[in-house]
């Protein structure tokens, strides 16, 4: 089976192919902008070092979030675009899964962390298992100090992973318990690895139902019709 | 505040020309008015006061669009199809226009995002098609000297 992945949910944005499970291809750029320009440069240059072409592919794996609103319009658009045009299966993949899955440790509790903006970071915890890592717990948009408080009222040694340095300066200071991992952002590669098991089983939505994934509560609603009575286009 | 009137777009666009020898690194511009009114043709002026050498096309589709080309990025953005401030902030538009200017159309909307330094420019259409540019400055566009602009 042969998957394309596409990442764009943090400043990391990333592109890789594999084969029957084993990596073939894959390219990585780390910049909060440009997504959008090199992303389909990225999935060329990929093929290209493959010696693929796009009707090859079996399926397409992207990452549907959390993080950053741009990238991951970016990527969830080029993916089900891709897929729709060659007719083949996309799968959502989370950030912070595959931030949690490279993390990789023995015994700690893996709190896997995205920068989300305003002020606020997606969260959610994972036990290290035998082969990978097992969700413990929603994923979930919070403040810097109410992070703070969840590592502080966990029992267990704590391997916080992904975008930490997106949060205030000491913001960990004084969590003796609480070790700080990588990787900083998730990738394409291990977004392959993450959705592995979900293209083996066949457990993936239809490709219009797959939208990114903010996890926010919606903020106030601009009342246009107050501030300007007519549509962008003319008459409404 | 001052009122320029501007007869024609070609008017408009010198008036926005002119604006832009009072621009500095990190300047805020909302720009209200109805469609046709020429909110475009104001930032191509003051694209060109810049020295952006790209062709400015209306952001409304894109929300977002940036000018590199000239002395400092010029970032314009229309934020008539966003639904809450917070979209805003998700576009990183202050963010895109570090140390360059913002133009945002129908920034009124989401003041809370913008801060108070900014200039607020709002377009009157008369009967017989002549602009009135009723220019409100705040924060630090209070010391510019906006008068320059009546020529």
């Amino acid at each position: 089976m042969k998957v394309l992945a596409i990442d764009s949910a943090t400043p990391a944005a990333s592109v890789a192919l594999s084969d029957e499970r084993r990596l073939v291809a894959s390219t990585l750029r780390v910049d909060r902008r440009g997504h959008s320009a090199f992303m389909v440069s990225a999935i060329d240059f990929c093929f290209d070092q493959a010696g693929w072409v796009p009707e090859d592919l079996d399926a397409i794996v992207v990452d549907v979030g959390p993080g950053l609103y741009t990238g991951l319009r970016v990527g969830v658009a080029t993916a089900q675009a891709l897929a729709a045009a060659i007719g083949i299966p996309l799968v959502p993949a989370v950030s912070l899964d595959a931030i949690a899955y490279r993390a990789a440790t023995g015994h700690r509790h893996i709190w896997s962390v995205v920068d989300v903006r305003r002020g606020e970071v997606a969260v959610a915890a994972y036990r290290p298992v035998p082969g990978g890592v097992v969700k413990d717990g929603p994923a979930q948009v919070v403040t810097p100090d109410v992070f703070r408080a969840m590592l502080e009222s966990d029992p267990d040694d704590v391997l916080a992973v992904g975008d930490v340095q997106a949060l205030p300066d000491g913001l960990l200071r004084g969590l003796h318990r609480v070790k700080v991992g990588r990787p900083r952002y998730p990738s394409a590669d291990v977004l392959l690895e993450v959705a592995a098991g979900a293209l083996d089983k066949g457990e993936y939505p239809h490709p219009d139902e797959i939208r990114p994934m903010y996890l926010r509560e919606p903020d106030v609603t601009i009342n246009w019709s107050t501030i300007r009575p007519e549509s962008p286009w003319g008459a409404s | 505040m001052i009122e320029l009137i501007c007869r024609t777009e070609t008017d408009t666009r010198a008036a926005a020309g002119r604006l832009a020898s009072l621009c500095r690194p990190g300047d805020v511009i909302v720009i209200n008015g109805p469609l046709g009114s020429g909110k475009t043709a104001f930032t191509s002026g003051l694209a060109d006061g810049l020295g952006v050498e790209e062709r400015v096309t209306s952001p409304t589709f894109v929300l977002m669009r940036t000018y590199r080309s000239g002395f400092m990025p010029l970032v314009h953005v229309d934020v008539y199809r966003l639904s809450t401030a917070g979209e805003f902030e998700d576009l990183d538009a202050l963010d895109e226009a570090e140390g360059g200017v913002i133009v945002v159309e129908w920034g009124e909307a989401v003041a809370s995002a913008l801060g108070e330094d900014r200039l607020t420019i709002t377009i009157e259409v008369a009967d017989d098609g002549a602009r009135t540019l009723r220019m409100t400055p705040s924060g630090v566009w209070s010391s510019r000297p906006l008068e320059e602009l009546v020529s």
